[in-house]
């Protein structure tokens, strides 16, 4: 029984970060209809910014802030001169345009900082409680406490202040907010910054718990991705209990399912997927679109 | 207050104002006739920055052709646009706060002021301030567009056919509003109609657009006096 929860509560921890890059692709979806398949690539870069920013001497609480910063800057200026042109066409240029920029980030990396791994300090003192027989590391209370604090930072932003429901507005209707006086286009970069930087914040985490190499994000983009399709690609609320349910499930499956094991249990996003898709499309808390004719 | 000279737009490739000359003077009601496919919604949707134009649009004597429609709203325009345009999701109380997005910070003290004045306008917005704007009527909807659109005391408001799809009763609500608007005198209209009886009560003057050129333009004494015209556009009604 300590041992099933043990692995519950390390699910709970690799699912928020899946949730905060799952945030991340939310933020980004819901306003501008695009899949940013770039957005783990542009956390990586931005996690090696802070990491070189800690090499260069920089303490390591202000070279993160740095990396997050940088994380908001790109998000910005991608949507600013690279997304901007293909907003209006077809939504299929959109998705390539961000496979593109996902190899010039991942490659720009790799010409960069090299493509061998670093070890990426870590951001708390190294601790470990036991309690109720459940092993609690220090790095995954800072985990959760990162996940509660962002999720409730963008519901209180979203719901509470000016600047939010312009936001909602903008994608909800993105004429009628020009209609009012919204400048769409302003909003919609304010939220490829945000998801730039939420994705930083979820990259560094990744780094400080595992490693920092070029292609330390593509996995967890597949379980983010699935995250979002389960909790319902537009929804904030559901991309972290997504991520929390597919980090979770993905635990539990590399543990007790022998035939899968941890080798195989990457099978578990790509079925969650399948399954959403095909029983409920909207996913747990998606709104389904409709279309005026 | 506004003028359109030479108005042309389209979508593309295919052409639909060809020209078009209007006028609104302060604090005056231009309505719109023209058959269905006349361009009157391409008409209002050039006017506030919704479509590319040539041609030339001067509001209060300044040249803002093309200008982005966010900015003409800061100038004082606001558009309430057919199907209304309201966020279907969204509060009534959200709604209204975003007609004020122009507002400054520094002006947001101004808020409960013009939510005031809204509500006397249209006391039943009042009680339904929580509700989400799709669970209302379509009378309701109608208000809460144009509550929306005066959130921002615009010079010139912009009604794109207000009593499309709502009860003979309501329609005459709206309109009695806008009448009572109109006496305040703060504000043009251009209005684009297809209840001719009605409009005709609030319009001041009022412009026939045929295949995206205007060819009549009168008050409706003298249009309504004009039998071929009151048989192509006014259905009749005011025989």
């Amino acid at each position: 029984m300590t041992a099933f929860l043990q692995q519950i509560f390390s699910g709970v921890a690799t699912g928020a970060i899946y949730a905060s890059i799952g945030i991340a692709l939310v933020l980004i979806f819901r306003s501008t209809g695009i899949a940013n398949f770039a957005q783990g690539e542009m956390a990586m870069f931005s996690t090696y910014i802070a990491w070189q920013l800690s090499v260069w001497g920089i303490p390591l609480a202000v070279a993160a802030l740095g990396g997050v910063v940088f994380g908001v800057a790109l998000g910005i200026l991608t949507e600013r001169f690279v997304v901007r042109r293909a907003e209006t066409g077809p939504h299929l240029n959109a998705v390539i345009l961000t496979f593109g920029l996902f190899l010039i980030f991942n490659q720009s990396a790799a010409v960069i900082w090299h493509s061998t791994s670093q070890r990426f300090p870590s951001l708390v003192a190294d601790h470990m409680w036991k309690v109720a027989g459940i092993h609690v590391s220090s790095g995954l209370l800072l985990m959760l406490a990162v996940l509660v604090v962002e999720s409730a930072g963008i519901y209180v932003l979203l719901q509470r202040t000016r600047i939010g429901l312009w936001m909602r507005a903008s994608a909800a209707n993105p004429e009628s907010a020009a209609l009012v006086g919204i400048d769409v286009q302003k909003v919609l970069m304010l939220g490829w910054g945000l998801a730039g930087g939420f994705g930083a914040i979820g990259g560094i985490l990744i780094a400080s718990r595992t490693f920092l190499e070029p292609n330390m994000m593509s996995g967890v983009l597949l379980y983010a991705f699935a995250a979002i399709v389960l909790g319902g690609l537009t929804s904030v609320f559901g991309a972290v209990v997504g991520g929390l349910s597919i980090g979770v499930l993905e635990n539990l499956v590399g543990t007790y399912v022998s035939a899968l094991g941890p080798d195989l249990k990457a099978v578990v996003p790509l079925a969650v997927v399948v399954l959403v898709l095909l029983v409920r499309p909207t996913g747990l808390f998606g709104v389904p679109e409709r279309a005026r004719v | 207050m506004l003028e359109c000279r030479a108005l042309t737009c389209g979508y593309q490739g295919a052409q639909v104002l060809h020209g078009v000359d209007l006028r609104v003077g302060p604090g005056e009601v231009l309505m719109i006739l023209g058959a269905n496919g006349a361009g009157k919604t391409t008409l209002l949707r050039a006017v506030s920055g919704m479509l590319p134009v040539t041609g030339e649009v001067l509001l209060e004597g300044r040249r803002v052709t093309n200008t982005p429609t966010q900015a003409l709203v800061r100038m004082g325009v606001a558009h309430v646009p057919q199907g209304r345009g309201t966020f279907q999701q969204f509060t009534v109380e959200e709604n209204l706060l975003l007609g004020a997005a122009t507002l400054r910070s520094a002006e947001r003290g101004e808020i409960p002021a013009r939510l005031a004045q809204v509500f006397e306008l249209f006391p039943r917005l009042a009680e339904r301030l929580h509700q989400q704007a799709s669970t209302m009527s379509g009378g309701e909807q109608q208000m809460l567009a144009i509550a929306r659109a005066l959130m921002s005391r615009p010079k010139l408001l912009l009604l794109d056919e207000p009593s499309l799809g709502l009860a003979p009763q309501v329609t005459k609500e709206v309109f009695q509003t806008l009448r009572s608007l109109k006496k305040e005198g703060r504000i043009s209209m251009l209005v684009v109609e297809q209840n001719a009886h009605l409009s005709l009560e609030l319009a001041d003057r009022v412009a026939v657009l045929e295949t995206g050129r205007t060819v009549l333009e009168g008050t409706p004494t003298q249009l309504s006096g004009d039998p071929a015209l009151r048989d192509a556009y006014l259905g009749g009604a005011l025989r």
